[in-house]
């Protein structure tokens, strides 16, 4: 079970600022067993149940209290108060999407964008989105409340983290220090930026603590450690031997990149979000990402439709926090694309798993031919002196008669036009359209930032 | 099916005991970054100290506080997060690098901040490189305190901020036109060396164990206070 939806009593925090009770709570699940919480392998009946009576708390709670979904409903001709069930909320219940929070925070001055409902006083934490596409996306957090931020205690069980264990977290400070999961799973963590410069202090750290868990892994760190193993002679079959699981987020892993992750050992499970409502991880077997389906309800639908699409099918990520009762976000249309099966893992697992394809805003439509930062990657990790994979398409708008990229290169190649010549060779190869490539050192690209991803699309 | 079987290590692991680790931070030191241990004890402590200091800034219930810092920082910064939790305050957060000066901005500007702490050289260069005026995003605040090295570009801009300083793992906040920043004399103790060389030893309680850190800072220690040379 979560915890208590509508607040702790007991509001007091721990030394590592997570709730006495969510703490206590965690603690009690700690057995042989490999998951936390029993609704996470339950029968599909079940988990409809607990998701039907969790929507009707959630209409209760947010009728009288999201401004947003206020003005919003109010707009669509929908009480949340008349929603009876499931199917009900599936057919009647208006969208909200980034765009329409956006508007009501620059209409209202409020910047929560109308979804916070709660008191300000009762916030612990307000954290942000890196703000890479635009004003940065508030969120705030209650954290004597489980569940409700990004992490949840699950993913980490999942991953085989277990108490006492130590964490190598080479992080970033988006909504406070990210440690609060790691000390939720009794871990230790060893702090460190998410920074190829601090490579040399984590390879130091690694091989005197031995974490067990490594958070985490991007293209920038990655191209951090193999400067180390060229550099230093770093043997990294030997440094990634203690991790039971290294998580890779932020963006997809090239084919090449993936070569230098199996050659090391290293094993990867990556997570992306859940449209701002959580995060979806890979479980052992690797074969999709686990949502939580009594933390969010997850819809996947033809996009700029109310219309489901078949299960194993690919559509936009719609989804409504069922367990945030602080600012939850309700029928969000998240613009990420996502093919979904709800047919349980072999990990025995039986929540929805997703396979994340890329962001509607990640397009480009060059004379027709549409081009996804995915497309470009193994073209570009091809070419050595561009193998890193480092690149941004360049995106004045999403339709184009010219694909342009710049693109990161190592070292100090003789011949850039020869550089530039290959990419584009790869690039027409495999995507179809042969670009104008603009070179520049990778290190420039990375100051770019966030520092655990690139942009891969710029405006210029 | 991942299942490991319980340990007798960890189904006896209180990770909330007193002496159990709470992180490994790193510290500013002599030779380059220093790791070093933090228990539970030591970041309660810790955050007695810091409440106290943000008490003097005036933090109280329902403030809003945004900490500007890097992740390998948490040793240091997180001791204020917990503190200001405890007050009632309201944490916010951003880092000390030029690319994430847009959330900085964001805060100032939507938010009634009554601290931010920890801008440094990074931060006013990056909003300046970003298109923003430092000085009137961060006079948007009521409290500023500034890493070292960025106080007199701030002064230069008509914004007197508090100073912060690392001296090895402690946290050294002093005032504008103050001389000197006060240190737990609890937790640590400091004494300079016949070089001028400030010189940082743990508290036989606490789990990092430095014994005479070489900090790489020159300076002075009296009335309870370290006086740092400037740019040591």
């Amino acid at each position: 079970m979560l915890d208590a939806a509508t607040g702790s009593p007991d509001r007091t925090l721990n030394t590592s600022g997570n709730g006495l009770a969510y703490q206590a709570g965690n603690a009690s699940k700690w057995s042989d067993r490999p998951w936390l919480d029993t609704i996470e392998a339950a029968p599909r009946d079940q988990i409809e149940a607990r998701q039907e009576a969790m929507l009707l708390e959630q209409m209760q709670w947010i009728a009288s209290r999201s401004a947003v979904v206020r003005d919003l409903w109010a707009a669509a001709g929908v009480d949340p108060l008349s929603i009876t069930s499931l199917a009900d909320f599936k057919a009647r219940a208006p969208f909200m999407d980034k765009d329409a929070i956006r508007a009501f925070r620059d209409r209202t001055g409020d910047p929560f964008g109308g979804v916070l409902c709660v008191d300000r006083d009762e916030l612990h934490n307000v954290g942000s989105s890196s703000g890479t596409t635009g004003d940065p996306t508030i969120f705030a957090e209650r954290w004597d409340r489980g569940y409700e931020g990004p992490f949840t205690p699950r993913e980490y069980w999942m991953l085989g983290l277990r108490p006492g264990d130590y964490v190598l977290e080479m992080s970033t400070v988006m909504r406070g220090i990210g440690h609060r999961i790691t000390k939720a799973a009794g871990a230790i963590p060893l702090l460190l930026n998410h920074d190829p410069n601090e490579v040399e202090t984590a390879v130091d750290l690694i091989l005197k603590y031995r974490p067990t868990l490594f958070f985490h892994l991007s293209s920038p760190v990655i191209y951090g450690l193999e400067r180390m193993e060229r550099e230093k002679g770093v043997d990294m079959v030997d440094l990634f031997s203690s991790f039971r699981a290294c998580v890779y987020g932020g963006e997809p892993i090239g084919p090449r990149m993936q070569a230098t992750l199996d050659r090391w050992g290293a094993k990867v499970f990556e997570f992306s979000s859940l449209g701002d409502s959580g995060t979806i991880w890979e479980c052992e077997h690797g074969d999709g990402f686990h949502a939580w389906e009594d933390v969010g309800l997850v819809e996947v639908l033809k996009p700029g439709t109310d219309e489901p699409v078949p299960d194993g099918e690919g559509g936009e990520l719609v989804v409504t926090a069922l367990h945030n009762k602080t600012d939850p976000l309700i029928r969000y249309r998240s613009g990420d694309f996502v093919r979904h099966t709800r047919v349980p893992c072999a990990c025995g697992r039986t929540h929805v798993r997703l396979w994340p394809l890329g962001r509607l805003g990640d397009e480009v439509v060059v004379n027709g031919k549409s081009v996804l930062p995915r497309d470009v990657w193994t073209a570009v990790e091809q070419v050595a002196e561009t193998s890193a994979g480092l690149f941004q398409i360049i995106r004045p708008q999403r339709e184009l008669t010219e694909l342009k990229l710049r693109v990161g290169y190592d070292g100090d190649p003789p011949d850039h036009a020869d550089v530039a010549r290959r990419v584009a060779d790869e690039v027409e190869a495999r995507v179809g359209v042969r670009p104008q490539v603009e070179l520049t050192p990778n290190s420039e690209l990375i100051k770019l930032g966030p520092p655990h991803k690139i942009p891969r699309v710029a405006k210029a | 099916m991942m299942s490991l079987a319980p340990s007798p290590a960890w189904t006896a692991y209180d990770p909330d005991a007193p002496d159990a680790l709470w992180a490994i931070g790193t510290a500013p030191s002599a030779g380059g970054p220093v790791e070093y241990a933090l228990s539970n004890r030591d970041v309660e402590a810790d955050a007695l100290w810091a409440a106290r200091q943000l008490d003097a800034l005036g933090i109280g219930q329902g403030s809003l506080i945004d900490l500007i810092h890097n992740y390998r920082e948490g040793g240091q910064f997180w001791p204020f997060y917990l503190a200001a939790l405890r007050i009632g305050a309201v944490v916010l957060n951003g880092m000390a690098t030029p690319w994430d000066v847009g959330r900085t901005e964001m805060y100032a500007r939507r938010f009634d901040l009554q601290v931010l702490m920890g801008v440094g050289a990074p931060t006013v260069e990056g909003l300046g490189s970003f298109g923003f005026d430092p000085a009137t995003v961060l006079r948007r605040t009521q409290v500023l305190v500034a890493r070292e090295e960025a106080v007199p570009t701030l002064k230069d801009m008509g914004l007197d901020a508090h100073s912060l300083a690392f001296l090895g793992p402690l946290v050294l906040i002093a005032s504008p036109g103050e001389a000197g920043a006060p240190y737990d004399t609890d937790q640590w103790t400091v004494t300079t060396d016949a070089a001028g060389r400030l010189r940082v030893t743990a508290a036989a309680t606490r789990a990092c164990g430095f014994v005479d850190l070489d900090t790489g800072r020159t300076g002075r220690v009296f009335d309870g206070r370290i006086h740092l040379d400037p740019a040591s």
